[in-house]
Order: structure tokens, then C-alpha cells, then sequence
């Protein structure tokens, strides 16, 4: 029998899970979430559901990964019961759906670095030109398939060799360029500007219940907590190897990453824009690209008046970008492919599985902007109910079980208290709730056809989106369990 | 800068990554005690 391969050290597994952590999430989106609910004012609701939805789902995901050494799959039906193994086959399929755009995304990135390298990026004068003529041909298929190679070669050259030493280059290089362009951002004249706005709470948002909501979508979907992916790189952390201080890392490193990025951002634009900065930040543009791929680039070419300075720090800054992207595919690809050597697969024949199905699957969204946008809304939303099934499984298992034994082991460095128990048994559930809620509720005001399950975001195309896949895992539920569970 | 974004800088920066090099200190403790040990 082959034997397991596991991190060779702590600073290895808590690098290749920074690596899941911070996406483009962390430096797009971000900046536009705080842009658009009042800057400073965003700032707090977001830290407060750091502690009381990332870091608890966190937690979960390293201590359930560590005991069961199983995917999601095999791990839900471990702790929550075999009845309950369509739970963990649901999170395993929105992280896998997830990934087939997700690479489109990476390829969008690694196009753009290329473009700042050989000049052409600011060489242009109309940026939405050239994003409309790129997204509207053949090529971000081309870098998909790019992407989804790089990813594919990662994992299958497995933990070691594959995983840990590709995200200690990516993660670390990712973290040296953003302090690099963190230096240039803050030194720019009015970066000062940008500062105050970033910092500065306003009460007005701060009693706005849509800015919370805002914050704690934004914690759900950056910081990789209840996605699953945790829990699949957590199957192969030592046994030694302690919890509750990892996933504090993990939690707090992720959410500097953030604030890091917001700086850079918000500094730039309010130095370099000739027009209202603040509409340039908050606008979404097609896809949610705007502010990357069309705006920036138009300020990456004011930074200086030397065409090689704009062009070094650009490409600094797409680098690092694809960096934080490729680091999030390669744990998406792990996932699905941890699901198949769940059912049997070897490692090297599952990731070309893998690697096939993501970029065959991905197509319709490298083609149509319209699908990627379709996809984004629907799995996106779905992750928020993958956190809510992984809180369900504790309780299940017993909360203060799962935090005496399987949390606060003999091999954890702090120990975590009682208040776990109270969010996972009640804060998750309910901040589950309402999210879903407000997000399907929120759709029906911007799409009168609310419950048309072919139109790109709305309530309708999530319930049937999400209602084909749970019928299909809860009928098969049986099956399943006995594929995933026969297996050694 | 006003009083309120300077304060609300040190609080939300101070937080996180104060947070994070407690942490990340107290791993580095960790590590070089098992080190020790083995």
C-alpha cells in the first residue's frame, strides 16, 4: 500500500492554506465591497465576522480533515452520519463548479501579466477596448486551459513535491510584492487621501444592516471557510500538528492580506485618478472586472513618467494576482481530486480526471460572460449553505465533543473555549439563514423575473441549479456512502 | 486624519495584524520548543 504524504512542517501547511485563503478575492473584490458600503464603516462589521464566521468554519475544517483524513465526501458522512453523506457530496460539488470558472479567472490574470510584461498593456489607450476584445474571442479559453495545466501539474505531483513547495514560492512571493507596491502606493502624493477614506467609519452605513450583510458575504467568500478546502488539505497535516493556532493564522494572515491590498488600492486611485475615485473603485464592469482589468491599467500608466517604472510595477501586480489566483485553483483542483482518490482513484489517474473535466467543463465560461457570470452567482451563494452543512455535521457529532476531542486534542498549542460551541451551534446557522436569504430575496428587486431559472442571477436559476444537484446526491446518498466509505 | 479614522486604524490594523504576529509569534515558540524536545 502507498504510503500517505503529509506536510513536512507547520510553516508548509499553513502557507499552502494561506494559499487557499488569499485569492483575487482578497484584491478585487475587496476594495470594491469597501468602496461601495462606506469605507471605514465596512471595516468593522467585516472584523467582527472574521471571529464569528471565519475563524470558527476554520477551525471546523482543520479538525475535520485531521480526524477523518477523508474529503468532504467521506468526512460529512464520518462526522454527521452516512445519511448525511449527499451534505458533504453538495460542498464537494460547489468547491469542483467552483473551480471550472474559477481557472477561467486565473486565466484572465496570467493574460494580463503577460500583457504588462511585453508592454501592450500600457501601451493601450482605451483599456475597456482591449478587455472587450479579449474576453470576447477565443483567447481566455487559451489561458484557461493554461491555467488549469499549471494547477493540474501541481497536484499531480502531489502533496510535497506538488502543493507545499509551490505555495511556498507563490505565497511568499505573493506577500514580498504586495509590501513592494505597498511602499510605492503610500508614498504616492494624496495617498493620504485614500487612507482617510479606507479608514474613516460613517455611522449612517454603520446602522445600514445591507452593509453587514456585505461584510459577512465577504468573509464567506474570501477566506475559504466552509468551502471545504481547508478540510481537504487538514487531511494531510500531521498528527502532531496542532489546530486552533493554524486556523488562527490562517484567519488573521488572510484578513491582512486583505487590508494590505485595500491600502495599495484605495492610495493608488486616490493619487492617480484625473476623475471621482470613488465611482472608479465601487463600479463592477463586466464580470466584476472593471477596477482590475480596465481601471487600474489606466492608472498603472500615470504612476511615473517613465514607461519601464509603470510597466515593472503593473507587471508586479498582475504577478501577483495570478500568484493568489493559482494559489486557490491548485486547492480547488485538490478537492475534486481528493474526491476521486476517495472513490478509488490513484493520484496521478485522478488528476488527469480532473484536469480534463475542469477545463472541459470551464469552456462555456471562458466563451460566454454571461455563464461565468451565471456560475459566480449560483456556487457563490451555494458556499454559504457548504459552511451552514459543515456546522450542521458538528452539531450531529456533538459540539462540545468535537471541541474537546477533536479541537483541543493533546496536540493543540491554545485551546479554544466554550463560545465555539455557541457560534456553531447558533451564530452559523443563523448567519446562514439570513445571508441566503437576503442574497435570493435581493434578487427578485433587480430581475422581475425572479423565479426564470435560465436568466444569469436570480433566485429561480439557484434553486434549480441547487435542486438538480441535491435531488441527484440525496437519491444516489446510498451509493455514495458505500463508494467512499468501502475504500481504504 | 482625524481623530475617529486614526483611531479606527489602530483599532481595525491593530487587530488584525497584531493578531496575526501574536499568533504567528506564538507558533515560532511552539515550533522551537518541539524543536528542542526532539
Amino acid at each position: 500500500m502507498k504510503k500517505e504524504e503529509y506536510f513536512t512542517s507547520r510553516w508548509g501547511l499553513i502557507l499552502a492554506t494561506l494559499g487557499i485563503a488569499v485569492g483575487t478575492g482578497n484584491i478585487w473584490r475587496f476594495s470594491r465591497v469597501v468602496a461601495q458600503n462606506g469605507g471605514g464603516s465596512f471595516l468593522i462589521p467585516w472584523l467582527i465576522f472574521l471571529f464569528i464566521w471565519s475563524l470558527p468554519l476554520i477551525i471546523s475544517e482543520f479538525a475535520i480533515g485531521k480526524f477523518t483524513r477523508k474529503g468532504p465526501v467521506g468526512a460529512i458522512a464520518k462526522i454527521a452520519g452516512k445519511r448525511f453523506t449527499w451534505m458533504g457530496a453538495f460542498i464537494a460539488f460547489v468547491s469542483t463548479a467552483i473551480m471550472f470558472y474559477y481557472s477561467v479567472v486565473t486565466g484572465w490574470t496570467l493574460k494580463y501579466f503577460v500583457s504588462a510584461v511585453t508592454g501592450e498593456l500600457l501601451s493601450t489607450s482605451n483599456h475597456t477596448e482591449l478587455w472587450n476584445s479579449f474576453s470576447s474571442g477565443f483567447q481566455p479559453l487559451f489561458f484557461h486551459f493554461i491555467a488549469m495545466l499549471i494547477g493540474s501539474v501541481v497536484i499531480y505531483r502531489g502533496i510535497v513535491k506538488g502543493i507545499e513547495k509551490t505555495n511556498k514560492v507563490l505565497v511568499v512571493t505573493l506577500i514580498s510584492i504586495l509590501f513592494i507596491i505597498l511602499v510605492r502606493a503610500v508614498t504616492l502624493p494624496n495617498a493620504i487621501e485614500g487612507l482617510e477614506y479606507f479608514f474613516t467609519p460613517k455611522l449612517e452605513y454603520i446602522l445600514d444592516y445591507k452593509v453587514w450583510l456585505n461584510a459577512l458575504t465577504q468573509n464567506a467568500w474570501d477566506t475559504g471557510a466552509g468551502w471545504g478546502l481547508i478540510l481537504t488539505y487538514a487531511v494531510y497535516m500531521k498528527k502532531k500538528e496542532d489546530v486552533p493556532l493554524n486556523a488562527a493564522l490562517i484567519g488573521f494572515g488572510n484578513n491582512s492580506i486583505s487590508l494590505i491590498a485595500g491600502i495599495i488600492i484605495f492610495s493608488t486611485v486616490f493619487s492617480l485618478s484625473s476623475v471621482d475615485a470613488m465611482s472608479q473603485i465601487s463600479q463592477s464592469g463586466p464580470a466584476n472586472t472593471g477596477l482590475t482589468f480596465i481601471y487600474l491599467p489606466l492608472l498603472f500608466s500615470n504612476l511615473s513618467s517613465s514607461f519601464l517604472v509603470n510597466t515593472i510595477f503593473a507587471s508586479l501586480f498582475f504577478l501577483a494576482l495570478a500568484f493568489a489566483a493559482i494559489s486557490s485553483l491548485i486547492s480547488l483542483i485538490e478537492l475534486t481530486t481528493k474526491t476521486f482518490i476517495d472513490f478509488g482513484f490513484e493520484r496521478k489517474k485522478a488528476t488527469i480526471v480532473v484536469g480534463s473535466l475542469g477545463f472541459i467543463f470551464g469552456i462555456p465560461s471562458a466563451l460566454n460572460l454571461d455563464v461565468f457570470a451565471n456560475q459566480d452567482w449560483v456556487w457563490g451563494v451555494a458556499l454559504i449553505l457548504s459552511g451552514a452543512f459543515i456546522a450542521f455535521a458538528i452539531i450531529r457529532f456533538g459540539v462540545d465533543k468535537f471541541r474537546i476531542e477533536l479541537v483541543n486534542g493533546n496536540s493543540s498549542d491554545i485551546k479554544i473555549g466554550r463560545w465555539f460551541n455557541f457560534i456553531i451551534k447558533y451564530l452559523i446557522p443563523l448567519q446562514a439563514i439570513v445571508l441566503i436569504s437576503w442574497w435570493l430575496a435581493s434578487s427578485i428587486s433587480w430581475d422581475s423575473e425572479w423565479w426564470n431559472p435560465f436568466h444569469v442571477s436570480n433566485a429561480g436559476t439557484c434553486f434549480f441549479q441547487w435542486g438538480v444537484v441535491l435531488i441527484i446526491f440525496v437519491i444516489f446518498n446510498k451509493k455514495i456512502q458505500n463508494l467512499i466509505l468501502d475504500k481504504k | 486624519m482625524n481623530f475617529i479614522t486614526l483611531l479606527t486604524m489602530i483599532l481595525v490594523a491593530g487587530i488584525v495584524w497584531g493578531g496575526f504576529i501574536f499568533f504567528l509569534s506564538i507558533a515560532i515558540k511552539k515550533e522551537k520548543m518541539k524543536r528542542s524536545i526532539e
